[in-house]
């Protein structure tokens, strides 16, 4: 975050003044004299050396080739055919959230032997004060599966845009900010972990809005004619995002154990209902068998493509939360 | 962009210092001004350090702002409806209370622990006649406007964390004055404490 050469003199002695970018008054070096810059008040810009060189990117991309359920033969297979370095510009917003959500969450109630006995409500009321970070991609790179920042640390360096590969920035600064401080909106009342909401009174005061150049490499792959690639972060030096092929036999292999597992809870579970053991012990497994079985269909459907970092995998659809809705509408489980 | 040497507004005094602030103060006139969101001159007092204490003495900046909250409705569950009452001039459904909201970035903690002290036990301070020039005073990050926002959240903190579970309230807090204080501290052992 050093100072920047503004172009421009102390109106009180000449000399070239420097400044943060974005700093609203600056002191002159020369005479001490206090001066105001108005108008262009520009954005504050940072940006992080990249750490990584070619190799150590290469290596990387190798070392990923062989983990998770990714094609066996992609390191031997699996051809570079293109790598390169670029800065990516995210928007970064750090802001004090200040406020209070109020509301009760609801519990089921159960008498002495285990039976439902209607529902109880737990009020609360949440203070939210805390500092958040909201990061966003200032620009549209294409498929490169990164659109927020995982890390806000690193060596900084001279901003010096024009001299690195990078993208323009396409959205504006008061839009970002405007996106920023919803979003850390809601963050603060996601945080509050209130399940009904009776009220709820949140100020986001920004604190640091900025622009942060970020280093990546972009890997471009070939595998059975098929172009994939790699992100790698270039301050923390692993891949943190990409798409690679899948393997059929990773994919049968889940499939035939999601099937037979699946199955079985669900046996066990409607064996465990109807003899009266556990009811509630019965509808769970049988909710769980069914949640295993569809998400083992769902790798096998979408499997033949790994996808990581922010990309929207077809097979990552079936989350938590659906499991959640499914279980509800069979036994009224919340999960 | 446009660069101007600062001047006092009321006196024309031109500022010169290494360091910066977001409001400045004429050692000509002693006008305090600030230039955002719009030039305007700002009601501001010192106080006097009163006690000695080890470390390096600095003012703290605080905006204390004179409020009228006034409370429409309050839906409290498991707890009587006493809580912002009893703050309140007259124990009724409105009046009139100074809030202090420090002005400096500051943590959460530490936030709420110069807020709530000097908005429920205020020290009893001498307003400095004579401004210590050796003195640094921290300088401010947190605008008016944030402030009133502050001070929102500061009367909704002290209403919910009194006995009982707020669920609903619905008030309107008026801010009739706006002063910026700044408050004689040390600072000793990477912390402030008050030298009031």
């Amino acid at each position: 975050m050093g100072d920047i050469s503004l172009g421009i003199s102390c109106p009180s002695c000449g000399g070239a003044l420097k400044a943060d970018e974005g700093a609203k008054s600056v002191s002159c070096n020369y005479c001490n004299a206090l001066i105001w810059l108005e108008g262009d008040e520009g954005v504050h810009t940072i940006m992080f050396a990249n750490m990584v060189d070619r190799t150590k990117a290469l290596n990387l991309t190798h070392e990923w080739f062989r983990r998770g359920l990714k094609a066996r033969d992609l390191k031997k297979a699996g051809v570079i055919t293109e790598i390169f370095p670029l800065y990516l510009p995210f928007w970064r917003l750090n802001a004090r959230a200040a406020g209070w959500v109020c509301g009760y969450r609801e519990r089921q109630k159960y008498d002495s032997q285990g039976r439902p006995a209607g529902v109880e409500r737990e009020y609360m009321e949440r203070m939210v004060f805390r500092d958040f970070d909201w990061t966003y991609l200032a620009c549209d790179p294409g498929d490169i599966g990164v659109k927020r920042l995982r890390n806000l640390y690193g060596q900084v360096i001279p901003a010096n845009v024009n001299e690195v590969p990078t993208f323009e920035v396409t959205t504006s600064k008061t839009d970002a900010l405007n996106m920023g401080i919803q979003n850390v909106h809601q963050m603060a009342v996601q945080s509050a972990n209130v399940q009904h909401i009776t009220f709820q009174k949140i100020h986001v005061i920004p604190r640091q809005f900025m622009l942060v150049y970020y280093p990546v490499w972009i890997v471009r792959y070939k595998y059975q004619e098929r172009v994939y690639f790699a992100t790698i972060d270039g301050v923390l030096g692993k891949v943190v995002a990409g798409r690679a092929p899948g393997d059929p036999l990773y994919q049968s292999l889940i499939m035939t154990g999601g099937s037979v597992g699946g199955g079985l809870a669900a046996a066990a579970g409607v064996y465990l209902a109807l003899t009266g053991i556990s009811e509630e012990l019965g509808i769970l497994a049988i909710v769980g068998g069914v949640v295993l079985l569809i998400a083992s269909y769902l790798f096998f459907r979408h499997g033949s493509e790994v996808v990581e970092g922010d990309i929207e995998a077809k097979y990552k659809g079936f989350s938590i939360k659906k499991a959640g809705e499914i279980s509800s509408a069979v036994g009224g489980l919340r999960i | 962009m446009k660069v101007v040497h600062i001047k006092c507004p009321k006196c024309q005094n031109p500022f010169y210092s290494k360091a910066t602030d977001t409001v400045f103060l004429c050692e000509h006139c002693g006008a305090m001004h600030v230039r955002e969101p719009e030039l305007k001159i700002l009601d501001y007092e010192f106080w006097d350090f009163a006690q000695a204490y080890q470390g390096e003495r600095y003012y703290m900046p605080f905006w204390r702002l004179y409020t009228t909250v006034t409370i429409h409705h309050m839906q409290v569950a498991g707890g009587a409806l006493v809580k912002l009452a009893n703050l309140l001039a007259g124990g009724g459904s409105s009046g009139n209370i100074f809030i202090y909201v420090p002005a400096i970035e500051l943590s959460p903690e530490e936030f709420k622990y110069w807020s709530n002290l000097l908005t429920f036990t205020p020290p009893r301070a001498n307003v400095a006649l004579k401004v210590d020039k050796t003195v640094p005073r921290l300088p401010v990050k947190i605008g008016e406007a944030e402030a009133f926002k502050l001070a929102d959240f500061l009367v909704l903190t002290y209403e919910a964390e009194k006995p009982g579970v707020l669920q609903d309230i619905r008030y309107d807090l008026r801010v009739n004055t706006a002063k910026l204080i700044y408050v004689p501290v040390f600072y000793y052992q990477n912390r402030y404490y008050p030298g009031v």
